[in-house]
Order: structure tokens, then sequence, then C-alpha cells
């Protein structure tokens, strides 16, 4: 792999806002209205008017035949920067580096970034069918109904690799659960019980519903602003440092590692931190097993002890790992869950999370995950976030 | 429904074994390839899929991860379940579906 300059520095570059349209199962909208939502939401957070908009960037499964460029007219905005992303679980990072590289650029002061999808249960299937030319072709006619098969053995073979069981995964998603019931904005608050976990439906073993992603409908954006633009009264958030891999392992591997094992060291390096002074992580968590993965990607367990980073430090809060609630328990909306972890980093920076804040937070990890192509994600980043002073 | 043995790709310049196919060797960025039977391999992994969104009552479906004789793993519905270990030959259908079926009883 290509060695690139370390020491990337994004200065100069805010996060001004980052909101969630409420995550709902059933919603009597349109895409494209939740884009809208969210992006009002964003500006007025950041207290920044359309009109000084000059950037946007859209991530959704379902807005086509629109696209970033009909979003913008229809929402009303002049800009002279526009992206399109298709990287899915990956969206949201991917997004921010462009954008942030635009504004240092000089080609946009003012972005926003938005994701999200409007699902019913027939869009969702159609989606998952028709993901790419392989799936479509090998995989459809296999009556897989997604990629949750996929992610089963891809668990078997975590769970052989590690000597993890069903109760190191459910401990996990409870952990989550509790997270998520000090969240109003979660879609599932109630709390989860060991014995609830074994005993629900099986998806595909040794999956089971609650490891799976609720498919819900719904939005997220993010306001970016050269920091001299800066408006808003809250504090900003800044990029210490940014990488994505992807395509590292062509799909030879067993999915076990992502391409974030191939760029932590440079992540690290670039922000000057290491994982013991990150106060909130968002992983990318469309099944428990990614965020084991993309965890020990990091380095967040250097001794490979996976079932002690589940019950010593994250089950007990040393670790704040998807203080929402994350997608198992606030719901995946298609690309808004590209967005979804770094939204609730921000807010965690911000200090704005409620009852589940994280005291002091000032430096967070997130990262994002996606797009299978054959057996598991060709995508993986990763982004590294501080607390900025309000001015 | 008419199957034939399962085949996968080899690089015509450095000989790298792909699945699915590719536009360009990973290894070497050639364009030129050619088929290499990978009729039998090794079930690696199984899952059996008991619910899909939107839909109710279909029969499960048992699919594996073999290892195939030519190296690539692919994705194979289970003639039969089966575990990890078994023997298995491999054929594609008329609908692109690959499907494992036992070599040896038991």
């Amino acid at each position: 792999m290509n060695q690139t300059r370390t020491n990337q520095t994004y200065a100069g570059v805010s996060i001004a806002a980052a909101v969630e349209v409420p995550y709902q199962r059933h919603a009597r909208t349109s895409t494209a209205e939740l884009l809208a939502q969210a992006t009002a939401s964003a500006l007025a957070q950041a207290g920044i008017e359309a009109r000084e908009v000059d950037g946007l960037g859209v991530a959704s499964f379902t807005l086509p035949p629109d696209h970033a460029i009909d979003f913008a007219w229809r929402a009303g905005l002049a800009v002279r920067w526009c992206m399109d992303d298709c990287h899915g679980g990956a969206s949201g990072i991917n997004l921010l580096q462009h954008a942030a590289r635009a504004i240092q650029a000089g080609d946009a002061t003012t972005i926003v970034l938005v994701s999200g999808d409007h699902f019913e249960p027939a869009d969702f299937t159609t989606l998952v069918e028709n993901y790419n030319v392989n799936t479509r072709t090998l995989l459809r006619p296999l009556r897989t109904g997604g990629p949750n098969p996929l992610f089963a053995m891809l668990t078997q073979r975590q769970m052989a690799a590690a000597r993890l069981e069903r109760a190191d995964y459910a401990a996990l998603c409870i952990a989550q659960r509790e997270w998520a019931s000090l969240n109003p904005q979660a879609v599932y608050r109630e709390p989860l019980t060991l014995q609830a976990y074994l005993d629900s439906p099986p998806v595909a073993d040794p999956l089971c519903r609650f490891d799976c992603v609720p498919v819900v409908s719904g939005a997220n954006a993010l306001v970016l602003t050269s920091t001299q633009r800066r408006s808003a009264g809250a504090a900003p958030v800044m990029i210490r440092a940014l990488r994505a891999s992807y395509n590292f392992d062509h799909q030879h591997g067993d999915g076990l590692v992502t391409g974030i094992r191939s760029v932590r060291d440079q992540l690290w390096q670039d922000a000057g931190l290491s994982p013991a002074d990150m106060d909130v992580v968002s992983v990318y968590d469309d099944y428990p097993a990614m965020v084991l993965a993309q965890l020990e990607d990091l380095g967040f367990a250097a001794d490979g002890d996976l079932r002690a980073l589940i019950h010593d430090r994250i089950k007990t809060r040393q670790l704040p790992v998807n203080t929402s609630g994350g997608q198992l328990s606030a719901g995946q909306a298609g690309a808004a869950a590209g967005m979804h972890g770094l939204v609730e980093a921000v807010t965690q920076l911000r200090h704005e999370a409620g009852a589940r804040q994280v005291p002091d937070a000032r430096f967070a990890a997130v990262t994002g995950y996606g797009m299978v192509q054959y057996r598991y994600g060709m995508c993986a980043n990763a982004v590294v976030l501080e607390r900025g002073e309000a001015v | 429904m008419t199957a034939r043995a399962l085949m996968v790709f080899a690089c015509a310049v450095c000989g790298a074994v792909e699945f699915p196919r590719r536009l360009l060797c990973p290894q070497c960025g050639s364009a030129q390839q050619h088929e290499v039977a990978a009729g039998a391999g090794m079930v690696e992994e199984t899952t059996v899929v008991r619910h899909r969104a939107g839909a109710h009552g279909e029969a499960p479906v048992h699919l594996a991860t073999v290892r195939t004789q030519a190296g690539p793993r692919v994705i194979a519905r289970l003639g039969s379940p089966l575990h990890h270990g078994a023997q298995v030959s491999l054929q594609q259908q008329a609908d692109d579906a690959i499907v494992a079926e036992a070599l040896l009883p038991g």
C-alpha cells in the first residue's frame, strides 16, 4: 500500500452542527423530506442561513432518481461544491473527509452534509437484493435476504478465533441498550436481558433478532464551516485525524480484520493521541461482531482479549461505546447509519447529550464500515474528533 | 434446473485465482483471464436463514461458506444440512445460484 504523507492536518475546519431527525419504524414521509428536515435542523443549530451554504454532500440509497444536485434545488440551495456519496456505512466519514478538504482548499466555506433514507419493508428487500452486481447475481438466487447470513458466518469465525460465546455478544447488545435507555431518540429503549436475548427468534445462526439492526426511516446532517466563518455559540468540533481504507484485502480474508487495521498507526500518529485518550467511541455497529473487529483494529484491545474488552470495559462504561445505543438500539436508517455515530460523538463533545453525557468529553473516535461486496464489507474509515473552544 | 460445474477465474498473466470474476486482476492489473474448474470444496461455516425482512412463513435456507479446491471461497446453498469440514461438490445453476452437495454420505 502506498505510504501517504503523515501529519495531514485538518486545521481550519469546524463541525458547527450535528443533528438527527428522529428515527421511526413507520414514517409517513419521503426520503427527500427527511433530508430536508435534517438540513433545516442542522442549519438552525449552527445559526447559519440557507443562503450562506455553498457546499452540499448527500448520501442516500432511496433518493434516486434524484441526486445531490436535485436535492440542492428542491431544498433551495445554490452551491459551488456538490457531491453524491455511495459508501453506505462509510459514507458519513467519507463525506466528512472530502468536505473538510474542500473547505481547506477554498472551494467552499459552509457545507451541509446530509444522509438518510425512508424505507418500507419492500424497499429494504429491493435494496439488499440488488446491492451490487455480485449480490444480485450470486446471492439473491440463494435467498440470503440481505447480508445477515454473511455476517452470521463471519460471527462464527470470530467466535472461534476469539473464543467468544453468544452470551458475550449479548453483553455488548445489552450495554448498548442501556445507553439507549438514556437516549429519548432511540427507537428501542426498554431494557434487554440476557434471557430475552438468548430466547429471541433466530435470524441466521448464531445471529438472533437483537444482533440485527432494526430497519427504520430517518436522516442525519452535519454543518462544516471554515473556522473563521463559524457563527454558532456552541463549542465547535474539530477533526484531529481521519483515514480511510477501501478494498485493503480485496475480499481475500475472513472479514475479521477491517481496513481500519491498515491505517490505524497513521490515524493515531496524525492525531498525536492514542486509544487511551478517547472519552467516547462510536463504532459502526451493523452487527456486534463488527463492533469488536473495529475496536480491535483501532487498538482498543491491544492484547487481543475481546471478552475482557466487552465485560471489563464496555459493559462497565469504562470505555463509552455507542452511547446513543447505536444502530442496534436506535435503528438503521439506511445511509444515515454512516452519520449516526458521528452525530452522537459531536453531540457528546458539545456536551449536549443529556442523561447519557460522558462527563467532560474532549476526544472521540468514530468509525464507518460497509458496502458488502460478496462476503463482507469493502469500506472502512475512522476519524478522531476534538472539542474546540467556543468563541 | 440445469447446472454446470462451478468455474472460477485465473489471471492469464500472473495466475492469481479469483471469485467472483474481476475486470482487472488485483495482483497484476491484467484483463486476461481464463476459467478454472472449482467443482469441489470444503465447508468452512454454515448457517440457516430463518427470517427475512418483510417475509413470513418461508422455508429455512441452509447456506455455507465453501473453500473451493481452486482457492477462492464461495457462498453456496446446501442441498442438505452439513457441518464444518464436509467435502462437497459445487455446481452453478442456470439462475447463477451456487449449490453444494455432500460428496460422501454422512
